[in-house]
C-alpha cells in the first residue's frame, strides 16, 4: 500500500513534493553553509592567533635553576620544535657620543640572542637600517642616543667596568610587550610597559660581557628559553587553547619549579576562543531566523495543497483507513520531502561553498544537524496539519472548509502583545547586567555564553510577526473603506469589490504580509548589524592606530607642526593633523597629555561620542576651541580630585627652554575615556596652541594621516621613505594584525555574504512565492471574473490591489521590525563592538537592492497571474 | 465476511429518531428532525427531496461520517452512532461502502491502484475479490490503468462504485451518484445498483433523478429534515 | 429581425494529432430575439462548447460567427449576453449583493446605480434577504437563483444557460427555470438553454439537437 501510494505521489504529485522539498532545501543549505563557514572561520582565527605570535613560549629560568637543564627539558617537551636560550641583563644605562655630545639613557635591558634566532623567530625583530645580525639597537634607543649603525655604545655594568660595542644595525621590536613580559605574573596584574632602552647582542658577546656580572649580581642576569612550537593544533580555538595551556602546565611540571612558562601562544588563543564563541553565537543568531523563515515558507508551500490533502485523507478514513494508516502515509510523504530536500540542500551548500570559498571542511556533526533540521521542517509542515485534522471527531468535521473567518485563538488572548512584552522584559533585565554575553570566570578554563539574553530579540521577532498579522487583519476587516479608497487609483470603480475580496480572504493576505515583513526585517537587521560592525571595526583600528597612517616621532625628536607640510605632499595623503604628546604631573601622578587642534583633529581620525563623557565629541572639541585652557581628563582623575565642570586643575609640564616643570593652569571641561593613540591608562586632552604657548614648545608627538580610503599600506610605505628612521610609521593593517585575532580582524565578509544572499532570496520568495500561491488558490475566481466580462486591466486591478497591500504593509512593518531588532541586537551584542557604536550604520545600497528584488518578484508574479487569468481555461469553470 | 444472514426481515441499516443541528453563520439550523428509516438486505431504497431537505446530512449520519445530535444509527444490528471514531471506522470497514457524487477516487493513482489501495486500507483483506474482478463487474476492465482525470463521467462513476464495493459491504450508501451523468451512463450505473440489491445486499441512494426513483423498491421523501412518506 | 447570434460552419477542436477531440463540428444556426431555444443532447455531445462559443467565451477553430443584433463583439459589451453556468459560479470571497453587482461594475456602471440594480434584481427573485450571505452559506438552488439574478441585473438581450438545473432537484430546478423565463419575458431577451432533460426542453419553444459535436436545428430531431 505504501509503495502504491508513494509511486502515485512521485508520478503525479511531483510538483507538490518538489515545492515543499525546495523549502526544506533552502533551510538545510543555509544551516549547513553557516556551520561550514563557522568552522572555517574558527580555524582561521586559530591560524591567525598562532601566526601573530612571535615567540610561542618564553620559559624563564628561575633564580637558582640551571639554565642548561631548563633548556634541555624544554627542548625535549612534546610539541616543541626549537628551543633557544636568550640571555637577559638589566643595566643602569647606555651611553653614546655623537657630534661632540654624549647621550645617556636610564635603565636598559640587554638581550643575548643565539645564532639562528632571527630565522626561528622572524617576527620578533624587524631591521630598520644596517645589518640584520650583530650588535643591534632598538629604534627608540637609537633615537634617544642619536646613534646609528657604526656608532659606539657604552654599556654600564654595576660593579664592573663599562664595555663598548659598535652598532651594526637598528631594529624595531613589534612585539616588545610580550618579549619583555614579566613571566609568571598573576593574570590580574597590570601589564608592564616594555623598557625604553634595549640593546641586542649576539649570544657569544653577551656571555663575554655579562657572565661576570651574572656571577656577581645574579639578580640582574637571567635566561629565558624561547620556544617555537609545532602549530599543528585543533582548528577550534577553544580546543587549541586547552591543548596549548595543558602543554604549558606539563612543561612546568616537568621543570618542577626550575622554570616558569610565559604562554604567549596560549594568551593569543585565549583571545581567539572568546572571539570564536562570539562569532558562533553571532552567526547562529543572525542565521537561525533565516532557517526559521525558510521553514515558514515551506509550511506555506505545503499548505497550498492542503485542501486536496484533506479530501484525500477524508476519503481514506471513509474507506476504513485507521488514523495510524493516515499518519503513516503522511509520514512517508514527509520523509520523502525531508530526505530529498535535505540531500539537495546539502549538495547546494557544498556547491556554493566550493564556488565561493574553495572547498570547505564541514564538520560531520553540523551536517547531520542541518539534515535533521530539514527533516523536522518537513515533518512539521506535512505531518502536523494531518494530526490536527485527525483530532476532528468525525470525517465530516475534518472535511469542512473554513466558513466565515473566526479570529484565531492567539489573537483573542493577545499572544503577540504578551511575547513583545516578555521580550522587552528580558531585554531590560539583561541591560542591567550590561548585556554580559560571554562569561569567562577567572581561573576557569571554560567559557560559556549566556544564551537566554537572545530570548529578547527572538521573542520580539515572533511577537512582532504576530502583531503584523493582527494589524493586517484589523486593517482589512475594519478598515475596508480605507483600503478601497487607497486602491481606487489602481482598481477604479472596482476598488470596493477588491477591498471586499481582500477582507474576506484576509487570512491569505495576512500570511503573505507577515512572511514578507519577517523576511525583510531579517534582511534589514542582519545587514544593519553587519554594516555597524564594519563601521566599528574601522573606528577601533583608528582608535588604536590613531588614524589610517600614523607617524610617531621618536622622543627627543623636535618636529613642529610645520612638518605636516612635507607629509601632506605624499601622494595618497588627504589630511595631516599634528598631535602633541607630552607628559604632565597632576599631583604626584605622571600622565600622558595630548595636545590637539580642536577645530581640525576630527578630520584626520574618527572621534566617537562614546570616547567622551559630558558631551558629544563635537561639543567637547568645541569647548576646547572656545576655551583654550580647557582640558579633558580621565574619570579616575575626576574622582581623585573631586572635579566639577569649570574647576581649576593645575598641571606641571616641562618647559622647553628651562627643561624644568612649570605649573600650567587648566579648567576641567569633560571626560575623555579613549582617544586615538592614547593608552588605556589615564591621560589628558588639551588645546595644542595653549600647551605650546605654556611650554614654549610646539613640537609634535605624532602626525595623524587620513588617506581618504585609499590603500593604506602603499601610502604608509611612501611616508616611511620620507621620514626615515626618525619616526615610526604605523598603518591600520599592521596594527590590526598586531592586536591579535580580535573579532574585528576576522573577515566576516564571506559569512555575511551568505546570510545576506539568503535574506535576499527569502525576501523575494516571501513576497513573490507566497503571493503567487495565494493568487493560485483564487484561480477560479479570476476565471469567473473574466467570464463575467472583466478585461485585462480590471483583472489586473484585483491582482495589483492585493500585491500592493501586501507590499506596502510588508515593507512598512518589515522596516519597523528590522529597525527595532537592529537596535536590540546592537545593544545585546555590545561586547562584539569595540568601541560601541554611537549610531547604527544603515546599509542603504543593500536595503534598496532587497527592496528592488522584492518588488521585481512581486511584479513578475502579478504580470504572470494577470496574463493567465485573462485567458481562462474553461475547464477551470467546470471544476466543482 | 458479513455475519448478517440474508433472511427477508433482516434490517441491514436502521436509523431511529435522528436529530442534527448545524451552524450557518450566526444561526443554528435543525437539519434533521426525528428521521427514522430502515433499509433491509436486498432492498434499493431511494431518499428523495428538494435541496436543503437534509439528504446529505442524513446520509452522512447513516454512514457514520457524522454524529447525530439525537437518535441512533445501527449497522447490521450494532450501534454505529455515539461511538469513538476508531470503532466507527472499524464498523465502516467491515460493512459499509460509500459512493459520493464526486471525489471518490485518488487523483494520483490509477483506477486499479485505487481499488487496491481501498482494499489494503481495510484490515481484513478479502483475497477472493481481486481488483480486476471488481473492475470487470462494473465494466472497467479495459480502463484499469487509466488515471481518474482521463475517464469520462460515466466511467468515473463506475470506478467510484468499484472502490466503494472494495470490501463487499452489506450496505452501500450513495449520494447523488448519477447527478452529472447523461441518460445512458445513468442507466448503466443504475443497473449495477439494482443488480447489487438483487444479490441480497442493501443499497441506499439519495437522488432526485426520476430514473433512479423508478428503479427503487421504496422511495422515502424528505422535506425540511422530516420524512414525509415512507 | 436581426439575429442576435449567427454562425456558419463553426468548429472547435482541442488537442492535436492522436489526441484531437472535435467538440463542435460545422455548426450553423441563428438566434432571433425573443426566442426560447433548447439545446438537447447527452453529456459530452458538445452542447457546453457550443454555448461558450455563442457567449464569446471560447474561440472557434474554424468557421464564422457574429452577433449582428448586439452591435458586434460581445467582449466589448459583455453585459448584453448573460451566461448561467452549470457549476457554482459565484465568487466565493464576495457576498450575494457584491456578486450580483460585479458584472455591472466591470461594465463601468456607476457604483450607486450598480448596487441599486443588483438589489432590485435580487428582490425581483425574492432573494432580497440573502444579500449579506456568502456563497458557501447558500444551498445549490439558492446559488443558482442568485446566478440568474446576476445575469438579469445586466439586462441582457441574450441569456445562455448551460445545464442550469443539472445539479438541482426537480422542484428547485423547475422554480429556477420559471424565474429565468419570466425575467427573460420581461426583458424581451432571447433564451438558449442546454440540457439533457427532456422535461426541461419541453418548457421551451424551439428544440435543437446536439450529438457528437453536430448541431441539428430542424424540429423533431429529438432522439
Amino acid at each position: 500500500m505504501i509503495t502504491t501510494w508513494l509511486n502515485g505521489l512521485l508520478r503525479r504529485r511531483s510538483g507538490r513534493l518538489a515545492g515543499a522539498a525546495a523549502g526544506v532545501a533552502i533551510a538545510v543549505s543555509l544551516l549547513a553553509l553557516l556551520a561550514g563557514f563557522l568552522a572555517a572561520s574558527k580555524a582561521t582565527m586559530t591560524t591567525r592567533a598562532t601566526q601573530t605570535v612571535a615567540v610561542d613560549w618564553q620559559v624563564e629560568a628561575q633564580p637558582g635553576a640551571d639554565p642548561q637543564a631548563v633548556l634541555t627539558t624544554t627542548a625535549a617537551a612534546p610539541g616543541v620544535k626549537r628551543a633557544l636560550p636568550v640571555g637577559i641583563a638589566h643595566v643602569p644605562g647606555l651611553a653614546a657620543t655623537a657630534g661632540g655630545s654624549t647621550q645617556t639613557t636610564g635603565n636598559a635591558v640587554v638581550l643575548g640572542l643565539p645564532a639562528g634566532y632571527r630565522a626561528t623567530f622572524p617576527r620578533e625583530l624587524r631591521t630598520l637600517t644596517g645589518a640584520g645580525t650583530g650588535v643591534l639597537l632598538a629604534q627608540q634607543t637609537a633615537a634617544n642616543l642619536h646613534a646609528a649603525p657604526g656608532s659606539t655604545i657604552t654599556i654600564t655594568r654595576p660593579g664592573l667596568p663599562p664595555v663598548t660595542e659598535t652598532v651594526a644595525g637598528v631594529v624595531d621590536l613589534p612585539q616588545a610587550d610580550s618579549l619583555f613580559q614579566k613571566v609568571g605574573a598573576p593574570p590580574q596584574s597590570q601589564p608592564v610597559a616594555p623598557p625604553d632602552n634595549v640593546l641586542l647582542l649576539p649570544a657569544a658577546e653577551f656571555h663575554r660581557v655579562f657572565d661576570p656580572l651574572a656571577a656577581a649580581r645574579p639578580d640582574l642576569v637571567t635566561t629565558q628559553v624561547h620556544v617555537a612550537r609545532s602549530h599543528a593544533l585543533p582548528p577550534d580555538p577553544s580546543a587549541a587553547f586547552t591543548s596549548v595551556t595543558a602543554s604549558g602546565h606539563n612543561l612546568e611540571a616537568a621543570l618542577s619549579g626550575a622554570g616558569v612558562v610565559g604562554n604567549n601562544l596560549g594568551a593569543s588563543l585565549d583571545a581567539a576562543r572568546k572571539d570564536a564563541l562570539y562569532a558562533q553565537v553571532l552567526f547562529l543568531f543572525l542565521g537561525l531566523p533565516g532557517a526559521i523563515l525558510a521553514g515558514l515558507l515551506t509550511a506555506t508551500v505545503a499548505s497550498a495543497g492542503m485542501t486536496r490533502r484533506r479530501r484525500e485523507q477524508a476519503l481514506m478514513r471513509t474507506r476504513g483507513g485507521t488514523d495510524r494508516v493516515v499518519v503513516r502515509l503522511a509520514a512517508v510523504e514527509a520523509a520523502v520531502v525531508g530526505v530529498l530536500g535535505g540531500a539537495v540542500g546539502l549538495g547546494a551548500a557544498a556547491l556554493i561553498a566550493w564556488l565561493a570559498f574553495g572547498s570547505m571542511a564541514f564538520g560531520v556533526a553540523w551536517l547531520v544537524a542541518a539534515f535533521v533540521a530539514g527533516l523536522v521542517v518537513a515533518g512539521a509542515t506535512v505531518l502536523l496539519p494531518v494530526r490536527r485534522d485527525l483530532r476532528e471527531a468525525t470525517v465530516v468535521g475534518s472535511r469542512a472548509s473554513v466558513g466565515r473567518l473566526t479570529r484565531p485563538r492567539w489573537m483573542r488572548y493577545g499572544l503577540d502583545l504578551v511575547l513583545i512584552a516578555a521580550s522587552l522584559l528580558v531585554f531590560w533585565a539583561s541591560s542591567r547586567n550590561q548585556y554580559t554575553l560571554v562569561l569567562a570566570p577567572e581561573g576557569v578554563p571554560t567559557i560559556s555564553v549566556s544564551y537566554w539574553v537572545f530570548l529578547g530579540p527572538a521573542l520580539f521577532w515572533l511577537g512582532a510577526g504576530l502583531l503584523a498579522w493582527r494589524l493586517t487583519d484589523l486593517l482589512l476587516d475594519r478598515g475596508r473603506s480605507g483600503v478601497a479608497a487607497a486602491l481606487r487609483p489602481a482598481a477604479g470603480p472596482l476598488a470596493g469589490t477588491v477591498a471586499a475580496t481582500l477582507s474576506r480572504q484576509r487570512r491569505l493576505v495576512a500570511r503573505a504580509v507577515v512572511l514578507l515583513a519577517l523576511a525583510l526585517s531579517f534582511a534589514a537587521s542582519t545587514a544593519t548589524f553587519n554594516a555597524t560592525y564594519q563601521q566599528q571595526a574601522e573606528v577601533d583600528a583608528r582608535l588604536t592606530n590613531g588614524a589610517d597612517v600614523t607617524v610617531t616621532e621618536a622622543p627627543g625628536v623636535q618636529v613642529g607642526p610645520a612638518g605636516a607640510a612635507q607629509l601632506a605632499r605624499v601622494p595618497g595623503v588627504r589630511t595631516v593633523e599634528p598631535i602633541q604628546h607630552r607628559f604632565a604631573y597632576v599631583g604626584s601622578d605622571l600622565q600622558d597629555l595630548y595636545g590637539v587642534r580642536p577645530a581640525t583633529v576630527a578630520k584626520a581620525t574618527s572621534l566617537q561620542d562614546g570616547y567622551f563623557q559630558g558631551g558629544t565629541a563635537a561639543q567637547l572639541m568645541d569647548v576646547l576651541a572656545k576655551r583654550p585652557d580647557g582640558i579633558l581628563v580621565s574619570a579616575e582623575t575626576v574622582k581623585d580630585f573631586q572635579l566639577r565642570p569649570g574647576d581649576l586643575l593645575r598641571l606641571r609640564l616641562q618647559d622647553a627652554k628651562t627643561k624644568q616643570f612649570t605649573t600650567v593652569p587648566f579648567h576641567y571641561a569633560g571626560i575623555a575615556k579613549e582617544f586615538p593613540t592614547a593608552p588605556k591608562d589615564s591621560f589628558f586632552v588639551a588645546n595644542a596652541d595653549y600647551v605650546a604657548k605654556a611650554t614654549r614648545n610646539d613640537s609634535v608627538g605624532a602626525f595623524l594621516i587620513d588617506t581618504g580610503g585609499g590603500t593604506v599600506a602603499a601610502v604608509a610605505d611612501r611616508v616611511r621613505h620620507v621620514v626615515g628612521t626618525s619616526a615610526t610609521v604605523t598603518d591600520l593593517a599592521t596594527s590590526r594584525a598586531a592586536i591579535g585575532s580580535s573579532l574585528t580582524s576576522v573577515d566576516l565578509a564571506g559569512l555575511t555574504r551568505i546570510e545576506l544572499t539568503f535574506a535576499l532570496l527569502l525576501a523575494a520568495a516571501a513576497g513573490g512565492l507566497v503571493l503567487a500561491l495565494g493568487l493560485a488558490e483564487r484561480r477560479r475566481m479570476f476565471a469567473l471574473a473574466s467570464a463575467l466580462g472583466a478585461n485585462r486591466r480590471q483583472l489586473a486591478g484585483f491582482v495589483v490591489g492585493e500585491a500592493a497591500v501586501t507590499l506596502v504593509l510588508g515593507a512598512a512593518l518589515g522596516a519597523a521590525i528590522g529597525w527595532a531588532l537592529s537596535e536590540m541586537l546592537v545593544k545585546i551584542l555590545t561586547g562584539v563592538f569595540d568601541p560601541p557604536p554611537d549610531h547604527l550604520a544603515v546599509p542603504w545600497a543593500y536595503l534598496l537592492g532587497v527592496g528592488a528584488i522584492t518588488v521585481a518578484a512581486i511584479g513578475a508574479v502579478v504580470w504572470a497571474v494577470v496574463r493567465a487569468a485573462h485567458r481562462p481555461a474553461i475547464s477551470v469553470l467546470r471544476e466543482a | 465476511m458479513s455475519t448478517i444472514e440474508s433472511t427477508v426481515d433482516t434490517v441491514a441499516l436502521r436509523a431511529e429518531h435522528l436529530y442534527r443541528f448545524y451552524r450557518a453563520g450566526d444561526e443554528e439550523v435543525l437539519a434533521l428532525r426525528g428521521v427514522s428509516l430502515d433499509v433491509r438486505a436486498g432492498e434499493l431504497v431511494v431518499i428523495a427531496g428538494p435541496s436543503g431537505s437534509g439528504k446529505s446530512t442524513l446520509l452522512a449520519c447513516l454512514a457514520g461520517l457524522d454524529e447525530p445530535d439525537g437518535g441512533t444509527v445501527r449497522l447490521g444490528g450494532r450501534r454505529l452512532s455515539h461511538r469513538p471514531e476508531a470503532e466507527r471506522a472499524a464498523l465502516r470497514a467491515e460493512q459499509l461502502g460509500v459512493l459520493y457524487q464526486y471525489g471518490n477516487l485518488l487523483e494520483h493513482l490509477t483506477v486499479e491502484a485505487n481499488v487496491m489501495f481501498a482494499q489494503s486500507l481495510l484490515r481484513s483483506r478479502r483475497g477472493d475479490h481481486a481488483p480486476r474482478a471488481l473492475l470487470a463487474s462494473v465494466g472497467l476492465e479495459s480502463r484499469a490503468g487509466a488515471y481518474p482525470g482521463e475517464l469520462s463521467g460515466g466511467e468515473t462513476a463506475r470506478a467510484g462504485l468499484a472502490v466503494a464495493l472494495a470490501n463487499d459491504p452489506s450496505v452501500l450508501i450513495a449520494d447523488e451518484p448519477t447527478g452529472e451523468l447523461d441518460a445512458d451512463s445513468e442507466q448503466r450505473l443504475l443497473d449495477l445498483l439494482t443488480a447489487r440489491a438483487a444479490g441480497g445486499k442493501a443499497v441506499l441512494v439519495a437522488s432526485h433523478s426520476a430514473a433512479v426513483m423508478r428503479a427503487a423498491d421504496r422511495v422515502v421523501q424528505l422535506r425540511d429534515g422530516q420524512v414525509v412518506t415512507s | 429581425m436581426t439575429p442576435l447570434f449567427r454562425c456558419e460552419d463553426l468548429s472547435r477542436t482541442y488537442g492535436s494529432g492522436r489526441n484531437t477531440v472535435v467538440a463542435v463540428h460545422g455548426a450553423r444556426c441563428e438566434i432571433l430575439p425573443g426566442t426560447r431555444t433548447a439545446l438537447i443532447g447527452p453529456s459530452g455531445s458538445g452542447k457546453s462548447t457550443l454555448l461558450h462559443l455563442m457567449a464569446g467565451l471560447e474561440q472557434p477553430t474554424s468557421g464564422e460567427r457574429s452577433w449582428p443584433g448586439l452591435g458586434g463583439d460581445p467582449t466589448t459589451s459583455p453585459w448584453l449576453i448573460g451566461v448561467v453556468f452549470q457549476a457554482p459560479s459565484l465568487l466565493l470571497p464576495l457576498d450575494v449583493v457584491e456578486n450580483v453587482e460585479l458584472p455591472l461594475l466591470l461594465a463601468g456602471t456607476d457604483r450607486a446605480e450598480a448596487r441599486e440594480r443588483a438589489v432590485a434584481a435580487l428582490d425581483s427573485l425574492d432573494l432580497g434577504d440573502l444579500g449579506p450571505k456568502l456563497p458557501e452559506e447558500l444551498s445549490g438552488g439558492q446559488a443558482q437563483r442568485v446566478a440568474v439574478a446576476r445575469v438579469l441585473a445586466g439586462r441582457p438581450r441574450l441569456i445562455l444557460a448551460d445545464e442550469p438545473t443539472g445539479q438541482l432537484d426537480h422542484e428547485t430546478g423547475a422554480h429556477v427555470l420559471d424565474v429565468m423565463l419570466h425575467a427573460a419575458d420581461r426583458l424581451g431577451a432571447a433564451v438558449v438553454i442546454s440540457t439533457h432533460d427532456p422535461a426541461v426542453a419541453a418548457l421551451l419553444d424551439t428544440r435543437w439537437a446536439v450529438a457528437d459535436g453536430r448541431l441539428s436545428t430542424s424540429e423533431g430531431a429529438l432522439r
